[in-house]
């Protein structure tokens, strides 16, 4: 009788495989293949050249790229922060036992699963200058048409408006799992103890839900860098560059400019501002917890 | 036992793989055609393509306008792109100089084409595309607006559309527009600058030097273009920036009077049938000088296609064939593109045709240069500059070329 093999494949890592290698093959190979490409003055088809580090010196000097970082940093701040807090408190609103709970639940989320390209097609009617109904709404009580999508000051604006509009159900999702995972004798211990529901709020479920924040402020922010879809749709990046993200920006330079190297550069540079941002919440995501 | 099973269904499945492709000894190429409505037409023409060319067989794939580029780009680099594909003409001078399309000297009649039709698909002399529907812009007007004004022909100069302009913009007792005079777009990646472009050349202006390395559009000539068009909207207020979105619509609907634009050819009578005798399309007004933009979808062979010669004769059945090409105007109204059909009752029973082919020799396509994509997003900031923010029309232009010069020296 032949001896067996006592090699075993941890059962674990035969569960994991088929997505750890799914994961190698349309993530990790493909980003070390841009990263190269970062390098390179590849223009789509062509074999590509060595050009060392001059995308990314080209990157600091361009005043497009320098638009579009910082237009994405202020649609970033101003979609993630009131996601976060209008998420929590409408999440704290449906916890209570409102009319009609469930139809409001359903609304809050129908934004989230509805295509961002469906959406601001439509958004792109609601504000039109002339003919949108928002304008119509704001003349009932005699107020001017504003120029939502078609002017430096408001294009940004009305872009972050969409995008908190569309996260709300997601936040609002998280959270009320969260306020519901939290044990109810704590609130009735506070309520015995003379806790008004200000108080309950700001010493049981506030420090509770920390990591939760932290996890939607996250993921919020991450897809706010992002912004790609409504920013193509509504503006264009327009008028004058007063909209533009990087996402755009990389996507006109690959695909209409053939600048495949120059994109590529501008995606990590991207990449990078986000991992710094992730580490910075994170760690003090962290600090806070330890500290409380 | 297992095993020997596995192993015996492998081979089984190997063997069935080798039959198929030893029986198919076909030339086998992919079509990749870009548009609305296009999957029928090659459903209609690829059975046709293929009997009259017996050992070829086409794979048709359908895309669609916002993403073409991206799926053909890719496509290629993955070495499993297209062979034939078509596309819109801005992109000829950027994918010749990257290889992306293949020269095509040699393989077609050019005296088949009517004169200028060719123009878009060529760059540094040499051509790498050929139209197989062609896209003018001309000025269109609603002519029972313009009647009703007092006005019995289109305005032909300058100062004529302003006037023009200035008695058909219609404003509500709030001052809110309900109908605007002249449209001048802005903030649209394409739609600005290329009616910006004509404007331009009316002037007596180029974007570009004759050997291409430096950017001419900040001369007196784009000064005056760029001015003139911002002066429309903020002095004589015959625009409100925004109010016109889908030009096509809008115009059907009455709410803008005069427009450059190249709508027709979108359908405009398809769907509204009733505006036939309500609108007219002229020459874009003149200045120092009367041209027309002219632009279109375009059929190339990819600069990788490892059966050119197949591809070739694929190309020529899409563009050359009379028939063929009449299929590819039923779907999308496009302008006739043969020598052929110019000539044809088709062309003669068409309402606007007629008019189109008498501008055609004023006809000028898209600057053939590589970079015209990147600079007309310069030019784009420019003129959104000066007409929505009144930044001096020197001042923005300068800027935009001194950026533009860059790239071309890069």
């Amino acid at each position: 009788m032949p001896a067996r093999s006592t090699f075993r494949i941890p059962p674990g890592l035969l569960f994991v495989l088929p997505v750890m290698v799914i994961f190698l093959v349309v993530r990790v190979i493909p980003s070390l293949a841009a990263l190269y490409i970062s390098f390179t003055d590849f223009g789509g088809v062509r074999a590509p050249n060595w050009v060392g580090l001059a995308n990314f010196q080209a990157l600091a000097a361009d005043p497009v790229f320098r638009q579009a970082l910082f237009n994405t940093i202020v649609y970033t701040i101003g979609v993630a922060v009131p996601s976060t807090l209008i998420g929590l408190a409408v999440a704290l609103l449906l916890n209570t036992s409102i009319l009609l709970r469930g139809f409001f639940r359903t609304m809050f989320f129908l934004p989230a699963v509805v295509s961002f390209v469906s959406i601001a097609v439509i958004w792109s009617y609601v504000l039109n200058a002339q003919f949108g109904i928002l304008n119509y709404v704001l003349s009932l009580f005699g107020l001017a048409k504003v120029p939502w999508l078609d002017s430096t000051t408001f294009a940004l604006p009305s872009l972050i408006f969409i995008g908190v509009w569309k996260n709300i159900g997601y936040t609002t999702t998280i959270y009320l799992a969260a306020i519901q995972a939290i044990p109810q004798e704590l609130h009735e211990a506070a309520t015995v103890d003379g806790g008004h529901a200000l108080q309950r709020f700001r010493d049981i479920t506030w420090p509770l839900l920390r990591p939760v924040t932290a996890f939607v402020m996250l993921m919020t922010s991450i897809v706010a860098f992002q912004a790609f879809d409504q920013v193509l749709v509504l503006t264009g990046g327009g008028p004058a560059e007063a909209s533009t993200t990087v996402v755009l920006e990389t996507y006109r330079a690959a695909f209409q400019f053939l600048r495949f190297g120059y994109a590529s550069a501008m995606a990590f540079a991207l990449a990078l501002v986000i991992g710094i941002f992730s580490y910075l919440l994170i760690r003090s995501a962290n600090r806070r917890e330890r500290a409380a | 036992m297992n095993m020997k099973r596995i192993g015996l269904a492998l081979g089984m499945i190997l063997a069935a793989g080798f039959t198929a492709t030893s029986a198919s000894a076909d030339t086998v190429l992919k079509l990749w055609m870009t548009g609305v409505g296009v999957d029928k037409y090659m459903a209609d023409i690829v059975p046709a393509f293929e009997k009259a060319n017996p050992g070829i067989k086409v794979q048709a794939t359908n895309l669609s306008w916002t993403s073409y580029q991206q799926k053909i780009l890719t496509g290629m680099t993955a070495g499993d792109g297209p062979d034939v594909f078509s596309f819109y003409s801005v992109d000829t001078a950027p994918w010749a100089a990257q290889k992306v399309l293949a020269e095509l000297d040699g393989k077609f009649d050019a005296n088949a084409f009517i004169p200028n039709a060719l123009a878009n698909g060529q760059w540094n002399g040499k051509t790498y595309s050929l139209p197989v529907g062609l896209r003018m812009r001309p000025l269109f007007y609603r002519a029972d607006t313009l009647k009703a004004a007092g006005f019995d022909r289109p305005p032909a100069t300058w100062d004529e559309l302003r006037s023009y302009a200035s008695k058909l913009v219609k404003k509500d007792a709030a001052g809110n527009i309900e109908r605007v005079g002249f449209w001048v777009p802005t903030n649209h990646p394409y739609k600005t600058p290329q009616v910006w472009l004509t404007f331009l050349w009316n002037a007596g202006g180029e974007v570009f030097s004759p050997d291409g390395k430096k950017a001419l559009f900040n001369s007196p000539a784009g000064v005056e273009a760029t001015q003139f068009l911002a002066d429309l909207v903020r002095k004589d207020k015959v625009d409100v920036p925004g109010a016109i979105k889908i030009d096509n619509v809008d115009f059907a609907q009455g709410r803008v009077a005069m427009l450059v634009s190249n709508i027709v050819t979108r359908d405009l009578l398809k769907n509204h049938p009733a505006l036939k005798d309500h609108v007219g399309i002229a020459m874009v007004p003149g200045n120092k000088a009367q041209y027309i933009e002219l632009s279109g979808d375009m059929v190339g062979i990819a600069g990788n296609s490892k059966n050119p010669d197949a591809a070739a004769k694929l190309l020529n059945f899409i563009v050359a064939n009379p028939e063929i090409a009449l299929k590819y105007y039923a779907i999308d109204r496009t302008l006739p593109t043969l020598k052929a059909l110019a000539d044809s009752d088709f062309a003669k029973g068409d309402p606007w045709i007629p008019t189109y082919l008498k501008f055609m020799d004023k006809a000028r396509p898209l600057p053939a240069h590589p970079k015209w994509t990147e600079i007309s997003s310069l030019i784009t900031k420019a003129i959104d500059s000066v007409v929505l923010q009144g930044v001096p029309a020197k001042e923005a232009l300068d800027k935009a070329a001194a950026a533009a010069d860059e790239i071309l020296a890069r």
